[in-house]
């Protein structure tokens, strides 16, 4: 009979080919899966840098919970700034329309003459009052972003009372005052760069070093909504940045970081104490095998991670009745379900929820680093409309997380990411100054990097207190860019041939992300080394590439 | 001869005396007698073994040997995919099946998930919206942390509601009865209707079958299953002690519901299911 039950199980189950050969059942066992050949020399190709962490001596062979959180960077104490990445699936536009771009060295200082292939209908110089600083990052007047994040700085629900009854629908209690002190503490940079169009390949995902960093999160390391498995958003790690035991962990809703320590039915159907018997239990058991595992075949640290593996979700479950992750039992992101003056389920897809949680990971340090998928961000496919809208829930996004950083007291780094990029031209379909994008183009892609600072009192802001360096600042609008592009042959693209290393390698990207959020603490470019394991390939030029000042 | 018949047959009395003892609130005998060591695997390789005592045994191999019918290599994960189809295998439910889940104290379905209308999940439509996300992406031992054993037990609960979350025949689809059965054999009485089992002879019952088809791994040794035997008995008792209702006949089922799946779930996602 189970015999019979386990061949009907198979056939539902599918054919693994890599594991399972004609005529063989699917593997269960540890000498199945040894004999078959899966680990294959792959399970320690990747050597956890926790591992380097672990003590012996400090920890003994079996260590406590206290010693597990110790290893795995929580509860540390370490103040680091929240870092939180948006990422555009399928090849968004930021320069241009959106984000003025400029076409030379002096960056947004220099704009381009000819912004009709990137989505706005301007040639010439852009009037001065059609460029908007409002938040230190030059953009159009016109631009959807810059309308989103108005939007959500402008609701009511910003200035409305707190309420900390959960069952009550407050707001973040922010004075007129506060809010514009918020607003005059963002700054920003553009990134130009060429990436591929449509794919998840594009090493773009810096969350791996951002956690290598220092920020680690109590309740686990990277978070993501997205299905890209190393990254869980849609552009894959950082090259030479993953590490299997910071594996990221997918995480789509409310109810998603809710579970990430919450043991679902085992609790709800047997109650706290039993449930704790239950991972107590199996606890005991597995370290009774974990231990008897030979030295060759787990090495010591090896087996100490491994049993916290089991000792941490116990712990955290314990934990999670203190100290929960779930954003629907905090009374300050419930404020921000009004804040955009929509119902947040109508954005994009859920993307406000997704915002909402991620930022409740980040910001209260249950996550070392957190992405965020906006969909359906194939801008030249999306028609004009379509492109607008996916712009304006992207700065919707951004002021809703730096609304949410701001009511807890916390400076945050947004780091805005897309797979390619679409291109407008002249004779396109037009809808008041926007042309609307026709051609896949990752040759006219970008990255934003936002800083918010909390300030420390009122007087604090970045004419006060620049969160750019001189560099950036320079010119008449600043530069805040990194990379530039030209107009030429009746297309545009961004210039590759003018030495800016980043401008034609997401890798390079990817590492200069990690210095300018290293750069907030303080931290210079020897330490970036460190952490991206290779020399820093913008070292000569440091501050070229890296605009953000020490803010901490 | 497999685990369960060597423990069981060897140490019957003195494990069911355990189980009154504990039961009744009395400290007594905390572990069963000496156990003669047992083949790792039912498996299909042949295992060699020294022989430095000369004592035989009726299954032909020796007594005092440790099995070593291979030798690992090394230790990783098994990813969320082959976590979840070796639980499937192990316990023999069917994951794709929906209307599976128990019955919870109001005898109403359970809900194994945090979606709405989750009564009519199948245990995969959990683990795929759920759960895989959380679990191990990769094979390396580095990939498995505190948030995927928690979404495995997570899963091992929804693998071990559908096989004891329910009792009284009639509400139990023909497959969950027929993955009892090849789980339990006679014992699966203990789901039935009116069944006159004691807790005690409950837990004989259900814990050595659990842990004999679970843990179908040639790295568990015979000490490590001799000791979880008896973490599982301590376990049950636990959960069998923190429950007011009757521990015989009809009125018990919430409590045989609770117990089973304890310890189905503790031992469903110990490690010989997850690492290997």
């Amino acid at each position: 009979m189970k015999k019979k039950i386990v061949e009907e199980q198979n056939q539902k189950l599918g054919e693994y080919p890599r594991q399972v050969g004609v005529g063989h059942r699917h593997l269960v066992t540890r000498r199945e899966f040894v004999g078959h050949g899966v680990l294959a020399g792959s399970a320690f190709a990747v050597v956890p840098s926790l591992l380097s962490l672990i003590s012996e001596k400090a920890y003994g062979a079996v260590p406590d919970a206290a010693a597990c959180k110790a290893m795995q960077g929580a509860g540390s104490g370490k103040a680091r700034i929240p870092f939180l990445i948006i990422d555009q699936v399928s090849g968004a536009t930021h320069a241009g329309r959106e984000i003025l771009a400029g076409g030379g060295a002096g960056g947004q200082s220099e704009l381009l003459s000819d912004f009709r292939y990137l989505g706005l209908n301007r040639t010439g110089v852009i009037p001065a009052g059609e460029i908007n600083s409002t938040y230190g990052l030059r953009f159009h007047s016109t631009s959807n972003v810059l309308q989103g994040m108005e939007s959500v700085f402008n609701s009511p629900a910003m200035t409305a009372a707190r309420n900390n009854d959960i069952a009550q629908q407050g707001g973040l209690g922010f004075t007129a005052a506060q809010v514009a002190n918020i607003k005059a503490n963002i700054d920003g940079m553009l990134f130009a760069n060429v990436s591929g169009d449509d794919t998840s390949n594009n090493p773009h995902n810096p969350a791996y070093f951002i956690v290598n960093s220092g920020t680690r999160g109590r309740a686990t390391q990277i978070v993501g909504s997205g299905n890209t498995a190393d990254s869980r958003g849609r552009s894959r790690a950082a090259l030479n940045s993953f590490d299997a035991s910071l594996q990221a962990v997918r995480v789509s809703s409310k109810a998603d970081a809710a579970g990430l320590v919450n043991a679902g039915g085992l609790v709800a159907q047997l109650g706290e104490a039993n449930a704790q018997e239950v991972l107590k239990a199996t606890r005991s058991m597995s370290s009774t095998q974990i231990q008897n595992f030979s030295e060759k075949a787990l090495p010591e640290q090896s087996k100490i991670l491994s049993e916290c593996g089991y000792i941490g979700a116990a712990s955290l479950v314990e934990d999670s009745k203190a100290d929960n992750p779930d954003p629907n039992a905090d009374p300050l992101i419930k404020a921000t379900n009004n804040i955009a003056g929509v119902n947040n389920a109508n954005v994009a897809g859920g993307f406000a929820e997704r915002i909402q949680t991620m930022a409740k990971l980040v910001v209260d340090g249950f996550a070392g680093a957190g992405t965020v998928e906006l969909g359906n961000c194939d801008f030249h496919a999306t028609g004009l409309a379509g492109s607008e809208a996916r712009s304006r829930e992207l700065g919707i996004g951004i002021a809703m997380s730096i609304a949410i950083a701001a009511s807890k007291g916390k400076s945050l780094m947004i780091y805005v990411i897309t797979d390619g990029s679409a291109s407008s031209r002249p004779g396109n379909a037009v809808s008041g100054d926007h042309v609307q994008y026709t051609a896949e183009d990752g040759d006219v892609s970008s990255a934003v990097m936002i800083v918010y600072r909390h300030p420390a009192n009122a007087e604090v802001n970045r004419d006060t207190n620049p969160i750019l360096n001189s560099y950036m600042l320079e010119g008449a609008q600043g530069r805040r860019q990194v990379g530039f592009y030209r107009v030429a042959n009746g297309t545009t693209s961004v210039n590759t041939t003018a030495g800016v290393v980043t401008t034609n390698s997401v890798s390079n990207l990817a590492i200069a992300a990690v210095a300018n959020y290293m750069a907030l603490h303080g931290e210079d470019a020897s330490k970036v080394a460190a952490v991206v394991k290779a020399d820093v390939p913008f070292s000569s030029e440091y501050d070229k590439y890296v605009g953000f000042k020490k803010i901490v | 001869m497999n685990k369960t018949s060597l423990i069981l047959g060897l140490s019957l009395l003195s494990l069911s005396a355990c189980f009154n003892v504990t039961l009744n609130g009395q400290s007594g005998k905390t572990a069963p007698g000496k156990i003669t060591p047992a083949p790792a695997d039912a498996g299909e390789e042949t295992e060699t073994t020294e022989n430095p005592s000369g004592e035989a045994k009726g299954d032909g191999r020796v007594a005092g040997d440790a099995p070593q019918s291979t030798t690992p290599t090394t230790v990783g994960v098994k990813n969320a995919e082959q976590i979840m189809r070796s639980m499937a295998i192990v316990s023999g439910i069917d994951p794709f099946q929906t209307g599976t889940f128990g019955r919870n104290a109001n005898n109403t379905a359970n809900t194994v998930s945090l979606t709405p209308n989750n009564q009519n999940q199948s245990i995969y439509t959990a683990f795929d919206l759920e759960y895989k996300g959380v679990m191990p992406a990769s094979n390396s031992i580095g990939a498995f942390n505190s948030n995927a054993q928690i979404a495995v037990v997570k899963l091992a609960w929804a693998f071990c509601d559908a096989l004891g979350g329910r009792t009284g025949e009639s509400e139990v689809p023909a497959n969950v009865t027929a993955a009892r059965v090849a789980m339990f054999g006679d014992g699966h009485a203990i789901f039935l209707a009116g069944n006159a089992s004691s807790i005690s002879d409950m837990k004989t019952q259900v814990v050595m079958p659990l842990i004999d088809k679970f843990w179908t791994d040639g790295s568990v040794s015979d000490q490590q299953v001799a000791s979880s035997y008896a973490e599982m008995v301590t376990l049950g008792n636990k959960i069998a002690a923190s429950k007011i209702v009757p521990t015989v006949g009809a009125q018990r089922d919430p409590l045989v519901r609770d117990v089973v799946r304890a310890v189905c779930a503790a031992t469903l996602s110990a490690s010989p299911t997850v690492l290997y």
